[in-house]
């Protein structure tokens, strides 16, 4: 039975385990230190770069990009999925999305038979009640995974459709070429989910309308029940079930009142775009990112730098401008150790995706085999081992 | 036998070290001029009162350095857009940073995050400081 569990355990969140420690192969990425990065990559539509740079203790933040096949079947849709997920409370639920959300949305494409909205939303909901059933047999034993989520952002390109999905405030930007002049606009293509917005602010307060602490204004930061500043989310189930909100899960998560309904929800907002010559590339970034650069500057960064690198040119412009807020050298602030470098900044990953715009190279690109690359971490701890969090005690 | 010439040589010797050691942190909030980059080396942190730190990187292995931060997480979260702010002012952290530079053991350590962090122990001037830290080390 205990072993039974372990196993279960195991399967749940290290399954991918040794994606993270991969070295020197430029087909998984790069490890330097806390950045991991991948210059260039092909998907089906054209090229992309990526990088992520970790400053939690675990890595928090995952993400993937593939390409090829988009159903089970062989006959299915094809295209490219990128996914960032931004997780907290620990790397559980980003883990768990990492593993389970494209195979949840390669299950629908085939069941419908095609991409759509529709399927993205179905793919989200399995992947939320996956999670519900994880934490619902971890709880006994780990009750702290009740307060452990992850915002989730997807694009999916099929068919010359792009698909933007999200939950929380991760970002996706595309840069369009505009005028005659070569000026690549910014356009943001997802909405957000953070308090800090006074449309997910009203929404809050129109759900809630007994509740005029739903959300709370503590240190010039908006939060939800002064708890979390996401309104969206996969996981954190302890603001979304009432079975999820009581001892022995810490007194700091734990409402006053019962939960009378979900207070987060883990609906997706979903723009579909039909991609035109003019769009460039597609940015997508946890919060990390845009926490330093603004969309435009963001696009220029791109639009200035040679495919390859383009995800670490943008790491390194946002951390550069993380050491100025800090006070302090870039080249002092990269010494820090993960764990204790959270302060100075959060786990950052980036993706940007190349649109071609040659039907030749995309249709020779057709017949290239699938694609799976997950962004890297370090996941070892550097001098103790790191305590395992799930463990029977 | 030592001679007076060389004592007095020794003396100027100790206190140039002890100066240099009280230096490796430094209150610039009054220096207008500095420029608001941290040397070589060095992160700042702002106290309570907005009085800012200059301190060496090899401090933040130290526990009250990573107390603090634990509690500044706590009491203003993490902040994206400013220098980080901890939650204690700037007398509590002229007393206990020099400490740091002169290796407390890790207990020790403890025990003084919990008389210069408010909420653990207020303090709220010099006056309320108590012992210097002298009597605390031994």
């Amino acid at each position: 039975m205990v072993s039974g569990l372990m196993n279960f355990l195991t399967a749940c969140f290290q399954s991918r385990s040794k994606g993270y420690t991969r070295k020197g192969s430029d087909a998984a990425g790069k490890q330097d230190g806390l950045l991991w990065y991948k210059d260039l990559g092909q998907h089906i539509n054209g090229e992309f770069s990526m990088a992520v740079v970790q400053a939690n203790s675990l890595l928090e933040d995952q993400s993937q990009v593939e390409s090829g096949n988009l159903s089970v079947h062989e006959s299915g849709p094809c295209g490219t999925f990128v996914g960032v997920y931004d997780g907290h409370g620990g790397p559980e639920t980003s883990r768990y999305i990492n593993d389970h959300l494209f195979q949840h949305l390669k299950r629908c494409a085939s069941e419908q038979q095609s991409m759509s909205a529709d399927v993205i939303r179905k793919a989200f909901q399995a992947t939320e009640d996956g999670f519900l059933s994880v934490v619902t047999k971890l709880w006994p034993l780990n009750p702290q995974i009740a307060a452990v989520g992850s915002c989730c952002l997807v694009g999916v390109i099929c068919n010359g459709t792009l698909y933007v999905a999200n939950l929380g405030d991760s970002r996706a930007v595309m840069g369009k070429l505009v005028g005659a002049t070569g000026e690549v606009a910014a356009v943001q293509l997802s909405t957000e989910h953070n308090a800090s917005i006074e449309s997910v602010r009203q929404e809050l307060y129109s759900n809630h309308p007994d509740d005029s602490q739903v959300v709370v204004l503590k240190h010039n930061v908006w939060r939800v029940k002064g708890i979390i500043q996401i309104s969206r989310s996969i996981g954190d189930f302890y603001l979304k079930k009432a079975e999820f909100n009581r001892a022995p899960l810490y007194s700091k998560f734990r409402l006053r009142e019962p939960l009378k309904r979900p207070i987060l929800s883990a609906e997706p907002s979903i723009s579909v775009h039909q991609l035109e010559p003019h769009d460039r590339f597609l940015i997508f970034a946890s919060d990390g990112l845009w926490e330093h650069l603004s969309n435009q500057e963001a696009v220029d960064i791109v639009q200035k730098h040679p495919h390859s690198g383009s995800a670490r040119a943008l790491v390194k412009a946002a951390l550069q401008e993380a050491a100025k807020k800090r006070e302090m050298r870039y080249s002092d602030m990269k010494k820090i150790e993960r764990g204790v470098r959270r302060h100075f900044h959060d786990d950052i990953t980036v993706i940007v995706i190349f649109l071609d715009t040659n039907p030749i190279s995309r249709a020779s690109s057709m017949k290239s085999p699938n694609l799976s690359v997950r962004g890297g971490g370090v996941n070892l701890p550097p001098k103790a081992p790191e305590p395992n969090r799930w463990s029977i005690q | 036998m030592i001679s007076g010439k060389t004592l007095t040589a020794m003396a100027r010797k100790w206190r140039r070290k002890a100066t240099s050691s009280r230096g490796m942190i430094s209150l610039l909030s009054d220096q207008v001029d500095k420029p608001f980059v941290a040397d070589k080396g060095h992160f700042v942190v702002y106290t309570t009162d907005g009085k800012r730190f200059m301190v060496p990187l090899s401090y933040l292995d130290s526990s009250i350095f990573q107390g603090l931060f634990k509690m500044s997480e706590e009491v203003f979260g993490f902040s994206c857009n400013g220098p980080i702010r901890v939650p204690c002012d700037a007398a509590a952290m002229e007393y206990a940073v020099p400490l740091i530079g002169r290796g407390l053991a890790g207990d020790l350590e403890k025990a003084l995050l919990n008389i210069v962090v408010p909420g653990r122990c207020t303090v709220s001037s010099t006056a309320s400081l108590g012992p210097r830290p002298q009597v605390l080390v031994y």
